[in-house]
């Protein structure tokens, strides 16, 4: 049994490496991205059981040289210098033995960890190779084929290891397990892969490089357990197996638990009764029956509402009358794939595009467009003649001037035609984007900015709608256009600012001339009034002059008549009268002598000093002066 | 039936499914598929349906899609014939012709259109240093030579891809037209500069005619006051006149009247400020040099 066990694992090491050949030749040949994925695989297969193989054989010759040593004890008579039973010979396989389980087994799982974790980091790290692969039909063929003979093995060593004594084999057979899964689903993956659907092979090889790093965890977990909890005298070290690949590789061992499981629950033994015995018989029908029953699904197409379907028999969507298998929205039926397979549309729904920008995708809906800031992630310049004002003058060869401009072009579309739109070209939805963006560039390179901006808009976006129309039937695209705007046509960002001021400098004209009227507004009325106060001011003194001149005149009058009637009195009184009011209040000096005679100095700089009576009354103003 | 019976069946079937992958293939409408025995390629089908096939390594299949397939150049610099440097775009789009030359020549879509991209560059600035700038942005629709541009491209590539690759070019199309980066900083403060003669018109504008408005106010305010000053003088002209009737009075008696206004005019020049020396024979003060003899 030990040796055919051995033999075994040799065998497996073998396989292991023929596969890896062979998957190598695979990935060179055929360039499948998930191949690379599967070498650390293969390379833990041949580890382990390599590992084991030795570990086996050390186990193995360990116990012939222990019964050979027992016998040769009995045998021999007792002498003076006979060895001590524990004494073990260095050069001998028990000592091998010793040292193999006391300084490789446990530290194989670390070993392992760092290995693989390293290699599953490289993977990781050379991301998506981009994917050019060829036959893939017959790589997937190769490696199911792998994949069912590692099945075997992985099968044949998990039921050897449920006997005690073939223990160790429960690793190796999980490991070999694992990689038949492995290799199995991207046998399945290479097929979808060759059916157009290359998402799954993708999915598969982050999986696959991601479960390589779990184990490298684990392995490095069960190490540090290993170390660090109390250990049984004769128990085996075993910290290179994965729990979580066992459970994943022996779907049987999960029966049992959940069967245990029940047991424990509910105090009897579920899994004893009939019930739970027709049920794990049945299991595996129901399941077969389940994956006929999905296939026979494909022969039913059910459309949406919005849905057309174009139905291929053997890829031919011509019936024998020449005209498309054409499904539209409801129920069909048709052969199960890979007979009829079909290609629906949503057709009837109105699809929209844009040309002219980029969406932000942080920002997909700017609620505030204005000129002087990017709305969009990015926005295409395209060039617009300038109108001289010299152009009749200008020779045929000579180059105008130029403008740009950025143009927002939504374009909403239907599909008219899906034979057409599926079958004619290659990305119709590229396609038409590309001939819009040619009728674009036509139709403004013969526009004016201003003009463009101004009263020519609305005429310029019929002409691209027509245009565009044109240009898809000719292109035979299968598609009619809805709806076709020249929305957010304005000049560059850079010189957005320019535009703006403008419209500034023509509101700051309208507030001078306004400013200006409200100055004449604020003047005139004010000129107005002070011409009115000086004439009012000139009537005035004119009635002030008239009245003083009459009051006067009359007060001559008066005068005069006293003068007349009292001649000789009236004038001198007059005069005394004015003199004692005029000399009154002034500094008089009266000099008695006669003054032709007298020298008088008088130092007119020396301050007087006022006497009481200078602080008499006032004197009473003329009413006349 | 027995678990193990299922699961024979079902191995068997999926072997069996394997071996029809590798003796039967599909050619899908679009496609164009080449099938090749050791390597030789024997016959090329387009016409969608199920076919038969050697296993591997005997035949292999290849598929390529034969649909129109776009094809975008880069965004390119070339010179027009007036020697203007002008960024181009050019899309294309083009079919496989004849799948097992392309199988032999070009052997991948990303090579068909590595090789279109030198075929169009070459043509493309080959033409377009024939055509001026004006013939691709022109104001006149009628110097315009779009048409013209894209048909003698397409003259050029169509018959050398389909002898040197396989592939036909149905159509090709001038996608987008620019200008060099430094040419368009240019464009850019031209037209900068347009705007800002616009913009300081209008301010000038703006400041000419307020400055107008300003000087007619002022203007019909000088006259205003003017005339009103006019009036004003004219008014107290009548004033003085009315005044000078009343002063006629003083004709009569103007030994009297002068008399009279130099009595006013003495009380009036006399203030507290002022000093007067008097002789004693002004009157009244000659009354200190004793008393006047008065008559019986």
């Amino acid at each position: 049994m030990g040796k055919r066990n051995e033999k075994l694992l040799v065998v497996l090491v073998a396989l292991s490496a023929v596969a890896f050949l062979i998957n190598h030749l695979l990935w060179t040949q055929f360039q499948s991205v998930l191949v690379p994925a599967l070498h650390p695989y293969l390379a833990l297969t041949a580890l382990l059981c390599l590992a084991l193989w030795a570990r086996l054989r050390f186990a193995r010759l360990a116990e012939d040289e222990r019964r050979d040593q027992t016998q040769a004890r009995d045998a021999a008579s007792p002498s003076l210098f006979q060895t001590d039973e524990n004494e073990i010979d260095p050069v001998s396989f028990i000592f091998a033995q010793r040292q193999y389980e006391k300084w490789f087994i446990p530290f194989l799982a670390p070993v392992l960890a760092v290995i693989f974790g390293y290699w599953s980091y490289r993977l990781f790290q050379s991301g998506f190779p981009l994917d050019e692969a060829t036959n893939l039909l017959f790589v997937a063929s190769l490696l199911i084929g792998q994949a069912f003979v590692f099945f075997l093995f992985g099968r044949y060593f998990l039921g050897l290891s449920r006997a005690t004594s073939d223990r160790l084999l429960r690793g190796p057979g999980n490991i070999i397990l694992l990689t038949a899964l492995a290799i199995a689903l991207a046998g399945v993956a290479a097929i979808i892969t060759e059916l157009g659907y290359a998402l799954p092979e993708r999915i598969l090889r982050l999986v696959l490089i991601g479960y390589l790093a779990w184990l490298s965890i684990e392995w490095l977990i069960n190490t540090i357990g290993y170390l660090y909890r109390p250990k049984r005298k004769d128990e085996q070290v075993v910290t290179y197996e994965s729990r979580i690949t066992a459970l994943l590789t022996d779907p049987q061992s999960w029966a049992n638990n959940i069967a245990q499981a029940l047991d424990y629950q509910f105090g009897f033994g579920v899994s004893e009764t009939g019930f739970y015995r027709f049920l794990q018989r049945v299991l595996l029908p129901l399941i077969v029956v389940q994956v006929l029953l999905l296939y026979a699904l494909s022969t039913v197409v059910v459309l949406g509402p919005e849905e057309e379907a174009i139905k291929e028999r053997f890829g031919n969507p011509l019936a024998p009358d020449g005209t498309p298998r054409h499904l539209t929205s409801g129920l069909h039926f048709k052969w199960p794939w890979p007979f009829e397979t079909v290609r629906r549309h949503p057709a009837r729904r109105i699809l929209t595009t844009h040309v002219g920008f980029t969406k932000d995708p942080n920002n997909p809906h700017p609620r505030l467009i204005v000129w002087t800031q990017p709305h969009y992630l990015e926005e295409d310049q395209f060039i617009v003649a300038q109108r001289d004002v010299n152009q009749a003058d200008l020779e045929d060869d000579a180059a105008v001037p130029v403008n740009f401009v950025t143009v927002n072009v939504p374009i909403e579309y239907r599909v008219t035609d899906l034979y057409r739109y599926l079958y004619r070209h290659n990305d119709p939805d590229g396609m038409l984007q590309m001939a819009a963006h040619r009728v674009i560039t036509r139709e403004l390179a013969r526009r004016d900015l201003i003009e463009l901006l101004g009263d020519e808009r609305q005429e310029a976006g019929r002409r691209l709608f027509e245009a565009l129309q044109e240009r898809v039937r000719d292109l035979e695209l299968g598609i009619d256009i809805v709806f076709m705007g020249l929305h957010g046509a304005h000049p560059p960002i850079p010189v957005g600012p320019a535009f703006e001021s403008v419209i500034g400098s023509f509101e700051e004209r309208e507030t001078s001339i306004l400013q200006a009227r409200a100055y004449r507004n604020r003047i005139l009325p004010l000129a107005q009034a002070e011409g009115d106060e000086l004439i009012w001011m000139a009537r005035a003194d004119r009635a002030r002059r008239a009245d003083r001149a009459s009051a006067e005149a009359d007060w001559f009058q008066t005068r005069r008549r006293l003068h007349e009637d009292l001649p000789g009195i009236y004038t001198p009184r007059l005069y005394l009268d004015t003199v004692q009011r005029a000399l009154a209040p002034v500094r008089k000096y009266i000099v008695a002598t006669s003054p032709d005679l007298e020298v008088l100095i008088f130092n007119l700089e020396e301050k007087l000093r006022p006497d009481l009576f200078d602080f008499g009354p006032g004197r009473s103003e003329d009413m006349f002066l | 039936m027995s678990r193990n019976k299922l699961l024979f069946l079902g191995g068997m079937l999926v072997a069996l499914l394997l071996i029809m992958l590798q003796v039967v293939f599909i050619v899908r409408e679009g496609d164009a598929v080449v099938v090749t025995t050791f390597g030789k390629p024997v016959r090329s089908l387009s016409e969608a349906g199920l076919y038969g096939r050697g296993p591997w390594p005997v035949q292999r299949v290849y598929r390529f899609d034969q649909r129109i397939q776009s094809f975008e150049g880069p965004f390119e610099q070339v010179l027009t014939s007036d020697g203007k440097n002008v960024l181009v775009a050019l899309y294309a789009g083009w079919r496989i012709l004849e799948p097992i030359s392309f199988l032999e020549r070009v052997g991948s879509t990303e090579q068909a259109e590595r090789n279109l991209e030198g075929l169009l560059r070459n043509y493309t600035s080959a033409t377009l240093g024939r055509y001026s700038f004006s013939n691709l942005v022109n104001v006149n629709p009628d110097r315009i030579r779009f048409d013209q541009i894209e048909t003698d491209i397409l003259t050029a590539l169509k018959s050398e891809a389909e002898d040197r690759f396989g592939i036909a070019v149905d159509f090709v199309g001038i996608r987008r037209i620019g200008l060099p980066e430094s040419i368009t900083e240019r464009v850019f403060d031209r037209m900068r500069a347009e705007r800002t003669e616009l913009a300081e018109r209008y301010r000038s504008e703006g400041e000419s005619e307020a400055l107008r408005i300003r000087a007619e106010a002022d203007s019909q305010r000088e006259q205003l006051l003017a005339r009103a000053a006019a009036d004003a003088k004219r008014i107290r002209a009548e004033g003085e006149a009315e005044a000078a009737a009343s002063y006629a009075v003083f004709a009569e008696h103007p030994e009297l009247a002068l008399f009279l206004r130099r009595l006013d005019v003495l009380e009036s020049v006399m203030t507290n400020k002022t000093t007067v020396v008097l002789s004693s024979e002004t009157e009244p003060f000659d009354l200190l040099r004793g008393a006047p003899v008065l008559p019986e």
